[in-house]
């Protein structure tokens, strides 16, 4: 009896101490990574919106038409000004409805005032890589002789054949489907990465119907 | 000068991954670029770190019996600490592809298995460059393994090209490739072993593949013989 109430003891003053630790340890990140969040959702909505965007102001999500009941294919509009506060464009991010090779995928849209795609990029996934992040990597090459000269030059937004052929200045308002079933934008998955771009596809598909809605609710 | 020692073992002697065989869970799936490689490395040699030094200077208050739940639980702390550092301060980038393999530091061998094998039973000094040192040994390990895999696959080092128009070999990043390459890096080893041994004239047996420095079996048996 004693001994089993030493090993409570013990036990519990570890799990009390380790807890504290813990409990401090998440107070003092929550702002920080709140704020490396946010910073990292600014910077992929800063790649696919017009230079001369200053702010963006999220849309609410009552104007996207019906909510998404999980968080799989719930969409953020985001509406983007310039420094007088004119509209120059709109973006959009979505986690795809329908999973890729291994599971969802994150997707960033930006769209031109006329509802066309200005540029898709991927902001998260865990498709294979070499033959699934053909549809989701924008990697640019710098070669490290390059780098060691002082030759090499930061490139933003490197171009995915895939993404900049498939959706760029595709009209939203269509929807996109494989194969381009009613009268949906027709769109070609890259073969040997089927379900990576069935997923991509999915994900933009919700986006453009978000943004109709928001346009036809205005 | 035996202090040092303890630091420098883990980075050959008793390397974690090429001689030890401890963590290969993180060791094949995250050495797929030498990117990730050091950024799981340095994870895992801070958690490594705080939990030798923690659990040697705790070692005399815990009761034999709840020592492993008490060094789990420790652990598990000094993990979701990296974690949520990593997530406020690390690029990320780094955190998009370590993030679901940082909450598995946890269950990686190697940090159990220095606590029970050597923190449980030294001080916290020579604990705490026990821990280092099998961290940078760790952290090597599987850079070197990721440099290989990533140069043979991509041509590539660190993500910056060395060898343009490369043919892209993607077995080598797919977990395949993990095995193929490891397999490779401990035939070396071993060569080196033999020659060694054969210079000062002795024979060179490879160790028996057991869970030498873990010890989990004992412990999961003395369960049974107590359930008994």
């Amino acid at each position: 009896m004693k001994q089993l109430l030493s090993f409570i003891l013990s036990l519990g003053m570890v799990c009390l101490v380790a807890s504290a630790a813990l409990s401090w340890v998440n107070q003092t990140t929550l702002e920080p990574i709140e704020k490396a969040q946010q910073a990292a959702l600014e910077a992929s909505l800063k790649l696919v919106l017009p230079e001369t965007m200053t702010r963006t102001e999220e849309v609410p999500a009552e104007k996207l038409g019906e909510p998404a009941k999980d968080k799989q294919g719930a969409v953020h509009l985001y509406q983007a000004f310039d420094e007088k506060g004119t509209l120059v464009g709109y973006a959009a991010s979505a986690i795809s409805p329908v999973g890729g090779f291994k599971g969802p995928i994150k997707v960033v849209a930006g769209i031109n005032l006329d509802g066309k795609i200005r540029g898709v990029m991927i902001t998260e996934h865990s498709e294979t890589p070499g033959i699934g992040t053909k549809v989701t990597d924008r990697k640019s090459v710098k070669s490290l002789w390059d780098v060691l000269a002082g030759k090499a030059h930061e490139e933003k937004f490197p171009p995915n054949e895939f993404l900049d052929g498939q959706f760029n200045g595709t009209d939203t308002a269509k929807g996109y489907a494989v194969g381009g079933a009613n009268g949906a934008n027709a769109v070609v998955a890259v073969s040997g990465a089927t379900y990576s771009s069935r997923s991509v596809i999915s994900a933009v598909d919700a986006i453009g119907r978000a943004f109709r809605n928001f346009q036809s609710a205005k | 000068m035996s202090l040092f020692k303890e630091f420098i073992k883990g980075i050959w002697k008793e390397n974690p991954v090429l001689v030890l065989m401890l963590g290969m869970c993180p060791t094949l799936a995250v050495s797929s670029s030498a990117k990730n490689a050091l950024g799981m490395g340095i994870a895992t040699t801070f958690v490594l770190l705080g939990s030798n030094i923690v659990i040697s200077a705790v070692r005399k208050f815990i009761p034999e019996k709840v020592h492993i739940p008490c060094y789990i639980v420790v652990i598990a702390a000094f993990v979701t600490i990296i974690e949520k550092l990593m997530k406020a301060y690390a690029p990320p980038e780094l955190n998009a592809s370590l993030g679901i393999f940082i909450p598995l530091i946890v269950v990686n061998c190697i940090v159990l298995g220095r606590a029970e094998a050597f923190a449980g039973k030294n001080g916290v000094i020579a604990s705490a460059l026990d821990g280092l040192g099998m961290g940078v040994g760790f952290t090597l390990a599987l850079m070197a393994l990721g440099a290989v895999r990533e140069f043979i696959a991509d041509g590539t080092l660190f993500e910056l090209q060395v060898v343009s128009n490369w043919q892209q070999f993607v077995l080598l990043k797919l977990p395949p490739g993990a095995f193929i390459v490891l397999a490779v890096f401990l035939t070396i080893m071993n060569v080196i072993k033999i020659r060694q041994h054969a210079k000062e004239g002795k024979t060179y047996t490879p160790p028996e593949l057991s869970c030498s420095s873990c010890r989990l079996c004992d412990f999961a048996k003395g369960i049974q013989e107590h359930q008994n």
